[in-house]
Order: structure tokens, then C-alpha cells, then sequence
């Protein structure tokens, strides 16, 4: 137990307090603000933390992703538009609450609920976590390879698009990952003779560039045109309790239960995060309610699905990012190249030599879950004026955010030029519709991939069919395979008959 | 809008270009055994053979195809060229003129770009905006933070309070 009190010291002084109430807020402004998301907040705000300690930094940046997480609900409940992609769902039921005047029940609702469902999946990362990580750390370069080759292609699967153009992008990204030095040999790839080439691109500007940068261009293309967007306004303070009641309440548990485990199942595949997970539980939901016809006009069982999911998907990203070292989501991936600047690899013996700082982030994530609560609650109304700033002042702010971020990282321009390059790629996939979630799995995938394919080969002296002999490699590899052609099969007999055959 | 209807065609041959000169790129490293640093990059290559083949086959059939509606693609392409420009030239005077100058032309001049047409754009606020963002990132980032910032040519940004001298290079 000498990791708790570790836990309780780090989190519970004053400099890490007022951090945790700040990181959140933040985390609240990003997620609310349309445009902006936990993803651009996480990545921007990385470079803050370089000269923290491991454990502060590391818990400011999950304290921003909890705020980020639930802060599009409010915007989804007052404006229609989804703050982060994590809470689409959300203003299907949200929106029409609050044409009906029952604005504060429904922020009350999406509030307690992101709350509950953060909980949860806490819990389930203490309970999973430390199990999985014992499993895990039997993996050797089979089982690595076979479950990073599972990722991209669920993936490139999910997301949205065709398969090839999930795959095309999970290829690009791990191509762009071969820049560099070679793992094993050394060799040096792809530099075009640039020395600032030689480490190879780094995950932060690719992070940067294709979240921040290509928003910013999607927004220049649009922005002269737009249309100023109208904010319900809600007094929170005049509501009584929850806004909402305890009755209300309990009817609500199946529903949230339910949610928490799909955002939870969902958060662990690694790479599919919130985005997907408050979609399918709202839709799970409706499927299973005797309410059906009721869904979109505006009730509460909607906004718990949606809130309780996506917010689980919070802990359920973080076990595969700390047990094996695969991100769960984007966020988890830049939280990924959070512990390597500290020098800390997530992986299984993460929880043999650095169990203090596992607890922490565990400690963290409930105190910054209980910060969340209030601040939604006591500050909405200043959440709400935030979210009226024209975004034509907003978005150059953040260019320059990003220009600091990316120059901080090694003192270079050369980064700064990096994030553009990556805006500009993920500009053209915005362009042909392809999702870029692939490609930053692929990015991060790639070495993974790579250096265990070939250790595993240099094992079993260059035999491939040593992948298979693994029981867990040869299941993951399997299901991979797999999946791609099923997907392939079920997309053609579509395509035919849209097309109407050849 | 005639870019839509042949999108799916044109990404595919672009896939077909990429694996073409990715595979030329791979094929100029140095070579060693047969499993080395060029092996996982041919086999990506072959990958983007096969995507740009499946890719180029349905871009084929999407041209064919009768879109029902299509929607006039409106895009306001000159101001993300002026804002891409001004970004460029801002990284670009990133180690002229040092972060804090730098910083207040490209706010002050990305405020107006970006203003919706339905707003005048409020010159003054821009300037105020502008120079106190740029001057408060700054010293927050180097005094806050210890995050060195260019101070271009002319040493913009004081010097250290331990009195060493910080040079930046592209």
C-alpha cells in the first residue's frame, strides 16, 4: 500500500490540485468548443508538461481528456453541434430537451452520467489492468505483432469510408513511420539526406498537424460564408439537485450500466475510441427500449446512453495503452508519447517498476472525474460565454499554440514545418473522405509492427509460420485476416447491388 | 461538381504513385540479407499496389454511376490559400523576426483573413489581441515553462536572467 500513499501524496497537494482544476476546465473549453477537441487539447498541452514530473504531467493530461470527453455535451444540448465527435449522439435527444424547456435536465443528466460512466471504467482499469499486464507480460514479438496487426485492421475496418481507404491510410501511416532509423539494423531509410530526418517524424507534430492544423483549414474553406450559431442559454444555478429526479434516476441504472460496458469494450479495442462508442450504445439503446418511438424527441435515456459510453471509454482506452503499450484511442496515443518523454515505456512492466505512478493516474482520474462534476455544474455559465467566442480569433490562437508546441519539442523549425506537412495530408484525406485515425494507428503501429515481425522471424530462424505457434499470435492474426476478407466480401455484395452488377 | 464524380478514381491512381515511388525509394537502401530494413517497405508497397488496383476498379464504376443529387461543392478555396500563405510565411519569419513579432503580424493578419463576411473586421481588437497574445505566450512559455522560443536576428525577447545566449537553428 505503499503505492496509495504515494497516490494520495502526489495527487493531494496544492500544486497538483489547482493544475487538475485547470487541466480540466481546459479539457471542458476544448470539448465544448466545436472545432476544437480532446484530441488538439491533449496534444497542445503535452509540451506544457515536459518539465514536470512524470506522474503531475501525466495526470494534468488525462484531467484534460475526462473535461474534453464530457464538455461536447454542451454544445450538443445547446447548440445542436457536437463540441467533440464523442457526443454526436448526444444532441439527438439533447436538443429537443431543450426546445422543450427542459435545457437544464438535460445538461444535468449528460453531466451525472459522464460522471457515472467514468467511474466505471476506472474501476474496471484498476480490476482489468493489473490482471492483463500479469497475462502480457509473457508477450513476446509474436503476440506483439499479431495484436498491433489486429489493431489496424479494426481500424481501418471501422472507420469511416471504405476499408481500402482505412487500409491505404493505416499503410501511409506506417510508411511514414519507416523514416528514420531502421529498428534492428540501424539502417537509415528515407531521409533524403536531411539529418533533421534521421530520428524520424515525431508523434507529436503528426498528432498536431493532423488535428489542429487540418481544422483549421477545413475552417478557412468555410468561415467567410458561415452563419453566426445561436446559444440557448440555461441559468444552472436555479435548477434544484441534478435536475432531474432520484426515481428518474434509478430507471436510468440498466441503460447506464449497459452504455458503460459498450464504451468500455469499445475503449479497449485499441485505436476505436469515443467517437464510435456514444453512437452504437445510443442506437444498442434505442433497439432495446420499450420507449423506441421516443428516441430523438427528447428524452433522457438517449443522453445516458450517449454521456455513460463515450465517458467510459476513458478507462477502457487507458488498459490497453498501459498493458501493452497500444494506444486505445488518438488521445491515449498522445498520452503514449506523454510517458516516453518522462522515459517511461507503458507496457506490462509498467506495473512492477513503476506501480506509484499507476496509482496516481488511477487516484487522478477519480479526483479529476469529481472536478469535472462541479465545474460542469457551478461554471456552465461560463462554459456557455466561452463557447461564444468567433471562432475567426480562436483558431489562429491555436496555430500559434500549435507553433510553440511543435517548436518546443527539440528547439527546431524543422518540427514547425512538420505539423504543416501533416495538416496538409490530413487536409487531403478530409478532401477524399478518408479517416485519419488509421493513419496515426499506423504511425505509431508501424515500429511495433515492424521490429517484432522481425524479431519474431530472427526466433524461429526466419520461419514465418513461428507467428502461428503462439496460440494468442495465431488467434489475433487469424481474426485479422479474417476480418478483412469478410468485410471485403460484405462490402462487394453492396457494392453490386448499388451498382446493380458489372 | 465534376471533381466529386472522379475523386475515387484519382485517389486511386494517386495510391498507384505513391506505392511506385515508395518501392523506388525502397529499392535504393543499402541491402544486406533477404529480411532486412527493405523488406516490411516492399511488402507496404505491394499493399499499396493492391489498395490502387481495388481503388482505381471502383473509381471506374463510381464514374459511371448516376449520382442522384449533386450538391454544388462550395468552397471558399481563396481564403484557405491565403491563410495557408500566411502560415507559411510565419513559420518562415519564425527565426527572422523572432517569435514575438512574428507572432503579432501573422495573428493580426489571420484575424482579418478569417473574419465571416457577415462581421466588420474590428481592427483594433486584432491589434490588442495580437500583441498580447503573442506577448503573454512568450514569456509565459520561457519564464513559466523554460521552453526557448526564436528570438530571430535582431534577439527579440530579452536576454536569459542567466545571462547565456540561446541560439536557434532551422
Amino acid at each position: 500500500m505503499e503505492a496509495l500513499s504515494f497516490a494520495i501524496a502526489s495527487v493531494f497537494n496544492i500544486e497538483s490540485i489547482l493544475l487538475m482544476i485547470l487541466a480540466v476546465s481546459i479539457g471542458i473549453v476544448f470539448g465544448a468548443i466545436p472545432g476544437l477537441s480532446g484530441t488538439m487539447a491533449v496534444a497542445l498541452f503535452l509540451p506544457l508538461t515536459y518539465n514536470m514530473e512524470a506522474s503531475l504531467g501525466l495526470s494534468v493530461l488525462i484531467s484534460i481528456y475526462i473535461g474534453a470527453t464530457s464538455g461536447g455535451l454542451i454544445s450538443a444540448i445547446l447548440l445542436k453541434i457536437p463540441g467533440t465527435p464523442s457526443s454526436v449522439a448526444t444532441c439527438f435527444d439533447g436538443h429537443p430537451m431543450v426546445d422543450k424547456g427542459e435545457g437544464p435536465k438535460a445538461l444535468g443528466v449528460g453531466i451525472v452520467f459522464s460522471f457515472i460512466g467514468t467511474l466505471i471504467s476506472i474501476g474496471a482499469l484498476m480490476l482489468i489492468a493489473p490482471k492483463l499486464a500479469e497475462i502480457a507480460i509473457r508477450f513476446g514479438p509474436y503476440e506483439y505483432f499479431a495484436i498491433a496487426i489486429f489493431s489496424l485492421t479494426l481500424i481501418s475496418g471501422l472507420s469511416k469510408g471504405s476499408m481500402v481507404k482505412g487500409l491505404f491510410a493505416g499503410i501511409l501511416g506506417i510508411i511514414f513511420s519507416t523514416v528514420g532509423i531502421a529498428p534492428i539494423d540501424g539502417t537509415i531509410r528515407f531521409t533524403f539526406g536531411m539529418t533533421e530526418l534521421k530520428s524520424g517524424f515525431d508523434t507529436l507534430t503528426v498528432m498536431i498537424g493532423f488535428f489542429a492544423i487540418t481544422e483549421i483549414f477545413k475552417t478557412a474553406k468555410e468561415i467567410k460564408n458561415s452563419k453566426a450559431s445561436k446559444t440557448a442559454t440555461v441559468d444552472m444555478r436555479s435548477i434544484k439537485g441534478f435536475g432531474f429526479s432520484f426515481s428518474e434516476f434509478l430507471e436510468q441504472i440498466p441503460n447506464a450500466i449497459r452504455s458503460a460496458l459498450i464504451g468500455l469494450g469499445i475503449g479497449i479495442l485499441p485505436g476505436v475510441g469515443g467517437g464510435t462508442s456514444n453512437l452504437i450504445s445510443y442506437s444498442v439503446s434505442k433497439n432495446n427500449s420499450k420507449k423506441k418511438e421516443l428516441y430523438g424527441t427528447g428524452i433522457i435515456d438517449g443522453i445516458v446512453a450517449s454521456e455513460t459510453a463515450n465517458n467510459a471509454n476513458i478507462g477502457g482506452s487507458l488498459i490497453p495503452l498501459m498493458t501493452l503499450g497500444v494506444p486505445g484511442d488518438t488521445v491515449t496515443a498522445i498520452l503514449l508519447g506523454g510517458f516516453m518523454i518522462h522515459g517511461i515505456q507503458p507496457g506490462p512492466l509498467l506495473f512492477s517498476s513503476n506501480i506509484n505512478l499507476v496509482y496516481t493516474i488511477f487516484l487522478s482520474m477519480i479526483v479529476a472525474s469529481v472536478f469535472m462534476l462541479v465545474l460542469e455544474f457551478y461554471g456552465m455559465r461560463v462554459f456557455v460565454k466561452l463557447l461564444n467566442i468567433p471562432k475567426h480569433i480562436l483558431l489562429p490562437i491555436i496555430v500559434v499554440l500549435c507553433v510553440v508546441g511543435a517548436f518546443g519539442l527539440n528547439s527546431r523549425i524543422f518540427d514547425v514545418w512538420t505539423i504543416l506537412l501533416f495538416g496538409f495530408i490530413g487536409y487531403i484525406f478530409h478532401i477524399f473522405n478518408i479517416s485519419s485515425t488509421p493513419f496515426i494507428m499506423g504511425f505509431i503501429l508501424g515500429p511495433i509492427v515492424e521490429t517484432n515481425f522481425r524479431r519474431g522471424l530472427m526466433l524461429s530462424e526466419n520461419g514465418f509460420l513461428g507467428f502461428l505457434t503462439s496460440p494468442i499470435s495465431a488467434v489475433f492474426l487469424t481474426i485479422s485476416v479474417g476480418s478483412i476478407i469478410l468485410i471485403f466480401y460484405r462490402n462487394y455484395k453492396i457494392r453490386k447491388k448499388i451498382y446493380g452488377g458489372d | 461538381m465534376k471533381f466529386k464524380r472522379y475523386s475515387e478514381l484519382i485517389l486511386g491512381v494517386l495510391i498507384l504513385l505513391l506505392g511506385i515511388f515508395y518501392y523506388f525509394l525502397t529499392s535504393n537502401l543499402p541491402s544486406k540479407e533477404i529480411i532486412d530494413s527493405r523488406f516490411i517497405p516492399y511488402i507496404l508497397s505491394g499493399f499499396l499496389f493492391v489498395l490502387s488496383i481495388i481503388q482505381i476498379n471502383r473509381g471506374i464504376k463510381f464514374i459511371k454511376y448516376e449520382i442522384e443529387d449533386e450538391e454544388k461543392v462550395t468552397g471558399d478555396y481563396l481564403t484557405f490559400i491565403k491563410s495557408l500563405v500566411a502560415i507559411i510565411l510565419y513559420i518562415g519569419m519564425l527565426n527572422i523576426l523572432g517569435f514575438i513579432i512574428a507572432t503579432i503580424i501573422f495573428l493580426f493578419f489571420q484575424f482579418t483573413i478569417l473574419t465571416p463576411n457577415r462581421l466588420k473586421s474590428n481592427y483594433l481588437l486584432y491589434v490588442i489581441v495580437s500583441i498580447v497574445t503573442s506577448l503573454t505566450v512568450y514569456y509565459l512559455f520561457r519564464y513559466g515553462l523554460n521552453l526557448v522560443l526564436p528570438r530571430g536576428i535582431f534577439n527579440i525577447g530579452g536576454i536569459d536572467p542567466y545571462g547565456s545566449f540561446i541560439i536557434c537553428y532551422s
